[in-house]
């Protein structure tokens, strides 16, 4: 009987030992190997300056906003909820309330809770997430509500509104402005007085690695 | 059997369900199934002892305070389904497999409706996903138990 939960145990061992191996844990003693401390300068160096050519290579220009690049360090992990947890947190004076983008003018959501080196970020794909935002080239005003995929809420019957169009906020505790996404479908019915849309984004939520917070926003 | 070797299977099995379940590892079209309520589950049927089953939560919550710190109400909402559960699991059919595989479809409803009310309704198609995501999955660990076992 024991054998069975023994051999179950080893199973199982080894699985999760090269579920780590793959997610590199083992990275810190891969630095005891090499003993050769020039050999570790010279990497640290050269790790340096391929983080300098990524931020430059990123860099936005969010008409001389002040912002800070932050790596995606883990996902909400049930399905009803699609929040972010980001590797910046106290430490880096990240404050409640700041907008996250996930690519240049393109609105992901915004921080929620801080703790010393991470934070909270709530986005669009959350069910919490409420904000006022206006559509197309018109501008008529809708409440953006979040989850799996966002909805277009309170939109006037008769709106001059088309698939396609451009979603952009208008919240006051968000910048003006800030592309969130296009219309892809309108839910409209004859006698109702308001109508419904679907918003859809150019990226992909679950494909995020890193995203950008944009600092000093009241 | 040992009860050393008990609390290692048990605390192996609890690392790779959070392991894989806050890396996404088994997302199939966004959807990521509750690996933590198999565990619970599995622990409600496994153990007979309510002192053990305890000690089996008491991890979770534990290892969910160091890992997952902002996902704790979660957790907390998990680990008292799986106690309710234990409690009352007298009144369950009695077949092992069938038990198991009841409560997850009930903890599955469950934790939603205690976690977040409003993604219920809303999300009626993608919580039904889940649900069968959840139960395959339980059925795939249930079969790969047996075939252990018949080959041992």
């Amino acid at each position: 009987m024991p054998k069975k939960y023994i051999l179950f145990f080893i199973l199982l061992a080894t699985l999760i030992l090269v579920y780590f191996y793959q997610r590199n844990i083992f990275i810190g003693l891969d630095k005891f190997k090499n003993s050769n401390s020039a050999l570790t300068e010279l990497r640290l160096e050269n790790q340096g300056l391929r983080q300098k050519i990524q931020e430059l290579t990123n860099k936005l220009n969010l008409d001389n906003q002040p912002y800070l690049t932050a790596q995606v360090y883990s996902r909400y992990p049930f399905n009803n909820n699609q929040s972010l947890i980001i590797d910046a947190g106290f430490k880096a004076k990240v404050t409640v309330g700041w907008p996250v983008l996930a690519a240049e003018h393109r609105l992901l959501g915004k921080i929620v809770k801080v703790r010393a080196n991470t934070s909270e970020v709530e986005t669009i794909f959350s069910p919490d997430w409420r904000s006022t935002v206006k559509i197309g080239p018109s501008g008529v005003e809708a409440l953006l509500v979040g989850g799996r995929q966002p909805k277009l809420e309170f939109i006037p019957a008769n709106a001059k509104i088309n698939p396609g169009d451009e979603v952009s906020s208008v919240s006051p505790d968000l910048p003006l402005n800030l592309f969130i996404g296009e219309v892809s479908e309108i839910i409209s019915q004859p006698a109702a007085s308001l109508w419904q849309a679907k918003l859809k984004t150019d990226y992909d939520p679950n494909q995020l690695k890193k995203v950008f917070v944009i600092t000093d926003y009241e | 059997m040992n009860d050393l070797v008990k609390i290692l299977i048990w605390g192996v099995f609890i690392l790779l369900a959070f392991a894989l379940q806050t890396n996404h590892f088994l997302s199939l079209g966004g959807i990521n199934p509750n690996l933590i309520l198999l565990a619970v589950s599995g622990g409600v049927i496994l153990e007979k002892k309510f002192r053990n089953f305890l000690g089996l939560i008491l991890a979770i919550i534990f290892l969910s305070v160091i890992f997952w710190p902002y996902w704790l109400k979660e957790i907390l909402v998990l680990s008292g389904l799986g106690s309710a559960a234990f409690l009352f699991k007298k009144f369950l059919t009695g077949s092992a497999v069938l038990d198991f595989l009841i409560l997850i479809l009930i903890g599955t409803l469950g934790f939603y409706l205690m976690a977040n009310f409003r993604y219920f309704p809303a999300n009626p198609a993608a919580i039904a996903a889940e649900l069968f995501y959840n139960i395959s999955l339980g059925g795939v660990l249930v079969v790969a138990l047996k075939l252990f076992q018949r080959r041992i």
